[in-house]
């Protein structure tokens, strides 16, 4: 059940008017059983998965919490975390795994044909398994009173309008919620998650799944175009999946307000980030503060030492870009992620010149968000590419001299909406949130509007469910 | 959020709190259909173009044409409608649309029935890719001809279960194709005729996927009997109305691969069936200068064959094939007893 659908904002509207119409103690239950036939509306063996997870983090964090000694709490923190990033493991990454060590072995001069599990990734498995591991690792460094009730630990875990795309929810923001018993929004707060669902939606269907046209093309064939074509395809996905994963965020938080939930925001316009640094700080937060705060800060941080530094940042993004997928060019991405960082931290600290040094501020400025944009590009080649060898494709066909492909009618339709995002990303917050309400229903009214009229009509699949 | 806020104790909803709800539903209602009339405005005189539905609304304004090409780009790029029309002695429309095959054909010769089409003959380019896919996915061209006809409500209704609610709203049935629409109305200019040669070797651009995702490869024998299923509706509708049908097969650079070799020989089954006569230029000799790629031709390349297809239909140029569809892909087959119809 795709965001992008009419059967999701049947689904929707459907689960919220019976919430709303329900008295307040009976609506976390109708949450639970919503969230749960959401995910069975995609694959109904994997609720067991997701079931799975949630008993044992709840016996485990219940248990980790009575626990007197250290080591007691050690084991059942080891149980919740085995159990999580098993399942994690097997699912997502037992054949890479495989085909990696027959790779190793071959190098070595031993052959060995590995068998080919071909399991399914299971939708979501990624974000509702580091959901689950904040939680118990809270409870385990006592930031967090573990939920004695089952229930209201399965809906933190399931809740649908996050469940197979994040945000990421830490247990410290959303449980509580769930714990207080509210439970309910105010017209106010529904018309503005659904203006905010819609905001998203737009997104998704008008700047990125239209721009996933011309992406696709381009990327499927990559010797076959232009340098010119390549780079243009390069910015093109570089804002489809802005505008896909920030437009599913949106709509994810959007419904979430409508029933009286407030989930973290994931995305703070990261294109105008400055350096590397500030757009990890701004992209996808939910996941970068995740692995700031279980990973990064655990191995160390930066306090070890500038080299120890460094090696805590590569690990953390390596690990980051392994989280996207099995695959080597999510191997790569996140290395090169890691060396940005490790070079950003290095200007910071180490002495190494910035390259913009001397410059008058506003010119500084600007080449600093010109620089990280193109350096956040440069991943995103291996991001998108179906493999290394086609990723190495496009880095080394940009020099490759001929005629830019336009495909006139997909960059219309883009265009619109990518000027829409601009204008609504450059305007200060403080002037968006002066906006009469009269306004506002006529933007909502023109944006509904503008998503029948430019949108691509059949849903495709958001990006980061892959994941 | 440990104490509720007193906001959140109101109940959510009260008379008061509904009223601009409806309201706003209402007045989305009113601009929907005050956009959607702008657009039908629009579109009524874009008369050119595959995205914005000109070349559809071009063919279907074209009352007047006797004969109609229908078929993908291998007609659009190839059949100019000047020399059959000198052949012929009456008005030819190329009614060809890049990337589309038998389903569009069906739906267009259907609507221009509906709106009164003089048309007496219709050449239907067979397309061994219509057994494969039947292009479903892009029918939103006729979205804004939705209640006019029942086998093009069928068709977008097929394509989407939520298609009747989303058509509801005037300005979804000019989805993409509303921007296009706008641009060709600004511009202006005569309706199309529908052929447009492309320039030598300039080759067709590279058309970007299908909107659709499919969810798995399609079964074959599915999406075969569909495409069969289409031609042969597309025969019945128009031998119901008094049309007379033939199919054309065209020449590709180097014969056609297997198997779309054996999806022709199945599409010429059936007119062997259904006792449709064919136009068989398979054999038509192209210099190899003329080819753009492998399936299309170029300007001089579409002249060769437009002059073949005259000589064709007028019957200047007997053609064996014409008679035995079936006897350049199959071996001879035992004659059958008088009045055994059966495939």
């Amino acid at each position: 059940m795709l965001f992008n659908t009419v059967g999701y904002w049947l689904f929707f509207a459907a689960v919220a008017a019976a919430y709303h119409a329900l008295p307040r103690p009976r609506r976390w239950p109708l949450l639970l059983v919503a969230s749960y036939g959401f995910y069975a509306a995609w694959s109904p063996p994997f609720v067991l998965l997701l079931a799975l997870s949630t008993v044992v983090d709840w016996q485990a964090a219940l248990r980790l919490h009575a626990a007197r000694s250290r080591a007691a709490k050690k084991a059942w923190l080891g149980l919740s975390l085995a159990t999580n990033l098993g399942l994690l493991g097997t699912f997502k990454y037992a054949d890479f795994l495989l085909e990696a060590t027959a790779d190793l072995l071959g190098a070595l001069g031993l052959g060995w044909t590995p068998p080919r599990l071909g399991l399914v990734l299971p939708v979501g498995i990624s974000f509702y398994t580091f959901q689950t591991l904040s939680y118990s690792i809270d409870v385990y460094r006592g930031d967090l009173v573990p939920e004695r009730r089952l229930g209201r630990l399965a809906l933190y875990v399931s809740f649908f309008p996050q469940l197979v795309a994040g945000p990421i929810e830490r247990a410290t923001h959303l449980l509580p919620q769930l714990q207080a018993g509210a439970f309910a929004a105010t017209a106010a707060e529904i018309a503005s998650g659904l203006r905010l669902a819609l905001w998203g939606l737009f997104q998704k269907v008008v700047i990125a799944d239209r721009l996933a046209l011309y992406v696709d093309a381009v990327y499927a064939d990559p010797g076959a175009h232009s340098g010119a074509t390549l780079l243009a395809a390069t910015y093109a996905f570089a804002f489809q999946i802005y505008a896909d994963f920030a437009g599913y965020s949106l709509i994810a938080i959007g419904c979430a307000r409508a029933l009286g939930f407030d989930l973290r925001a994931n995305f703070d316009r990261p294109y105008l980030a400055r350096s590397i640094r500030a757009f990890w700080r701004r992209w996808h937060i939910s996941l970068s503060s995740w692995l700031r705060d279980y990973l990064y800060v655990p191995l160390g941080g930066s306090h070890g030492g500038r080299l120890r530094t460094w090696r805590n940042l590569v690990l953390t993004m390596l690990l980051g870009g392994l989280w996207h997928g099995a695959g080597w060019t999510f191997v790569v991405w996140g290395l090169l992620q890691g060396l940005l960082l490790v070079a950003s931290h290095a200007m910071r600290h180490g002495g190494l010149r910035h390259p913009f040094e001397g410059l008058p501020p506003r010119l500084h400025h600007g080449l600093d968000v010109l620089l990280t944009f193109h350096l956040v590009c440069l991943g995103w080649v291996f991001f998108r590419a179906a493999s290394l060898s086609d990723a190495l494709a496009v880095l080394g066909g940009l020099a490759r001299p001929g005629v830019l492909f336009v495909d006139a009618h997909t960059f219309a339709h883009a265009g619109v909406g990518l000027a829409l995002l601009a204008f609504v990303e450059l305007t200060p917050a403080a002037l968006r949130e002066r906006t009469s309400p009269s306004l506002r229903r006529a933007a909502a009214g023109s944006l509904a509007l503008l998503v029948a009229l430019l949108g691509v009509e059949v849903g495709a699949q958001f990006i980061y469910f892959q994941f | 959020m440990s104490t509720p806020p007193r906001a959140r104790l109101r109940p959510t909803f009260r008379p008061a709190t509904l009223r601009p709800v409806l309201l706003f539903l209402a007045l989305l209602g009113l601009a929907d259909r005050a956009l959607g009339a702008g657009l039908e405005l629009a579109s009524a005189r874009a008369l050119d173009g595959e995205k914005s539905g000109g070349l559809l609304r071009a063919a279907l304004a074209d009352r007047r044409a006797r004969w109609v090409v229908f078929g993908s780009s291998r007609v659009r790029r190839h059949v100019d409608p000047v020399p059959l029309e000198a052949a012929l002695g009456e008005r030819v429309r190329n009614a060809g649309c890049d990337g589309h095959g038998v389903l569009y054909a069906r739906l267009l010769a259907a609507l221009m029935r509906a709106e009164g089409s003089r048309a007496r003959s219709y050449v239907l380019d067979l397309n061994p890719h219509d057994l494969v896919d039947d292009r479903a996915g892009r029918l939103g061209l006729f979205a804004p001809f939705v209640g006019r006809d029942p086998r093009v409500d069928a068709a977008l209704e097929a394509r989407d279960p939520f298609a009747r609610l989303k058509l509801l709203s005037h300005v979804y049935r000019y989805n993409s194709a509303g921007l296009p629409s706008l641009a060709r109305a600004l511009r202006g200019g005569p309706p199309s005729r529908g052929f447009a040669p492309l320039a030598p070797r300039a080759g067709l651009r590279p058309t970007p996927p299908s909107p659709v995702t499919p969810p798995a490869v399609p079964r074959a024998d599915d999406a075969a009997a569909r495409g069969l299923a289409h031609y042969a509706a597309f025969v019945d509708d128009a031998r119901v109305a008094g049309v007379e049908v033939r199919f054309l097969v065209g020449p590709r650079r180097g014969g056609w691969p297997a198997p779309e070799a054996r999806a022709l020989a199945t599409l010429l089954e059936l007119a062997r069936a259904r006792r449709v006569s064919v136009i068989d230029l398979r054999a038509l000799p192209v210099p190899n200068g003329h080819w753009v790629d492998d399936v299309h031709l170029d300007a001089r390349g579409a002249e060769t064959y437009s002059r073949a297809l005259a000589r064709a239909l007028s019957g200047a140029e007997p053609h064996d094939a014409l008679r035995d569809p079936l006897a350049s892909t199959a071996p001879p087959r035992r004659q059958r007893p008088a009045g055994d119809e059966r495939p």
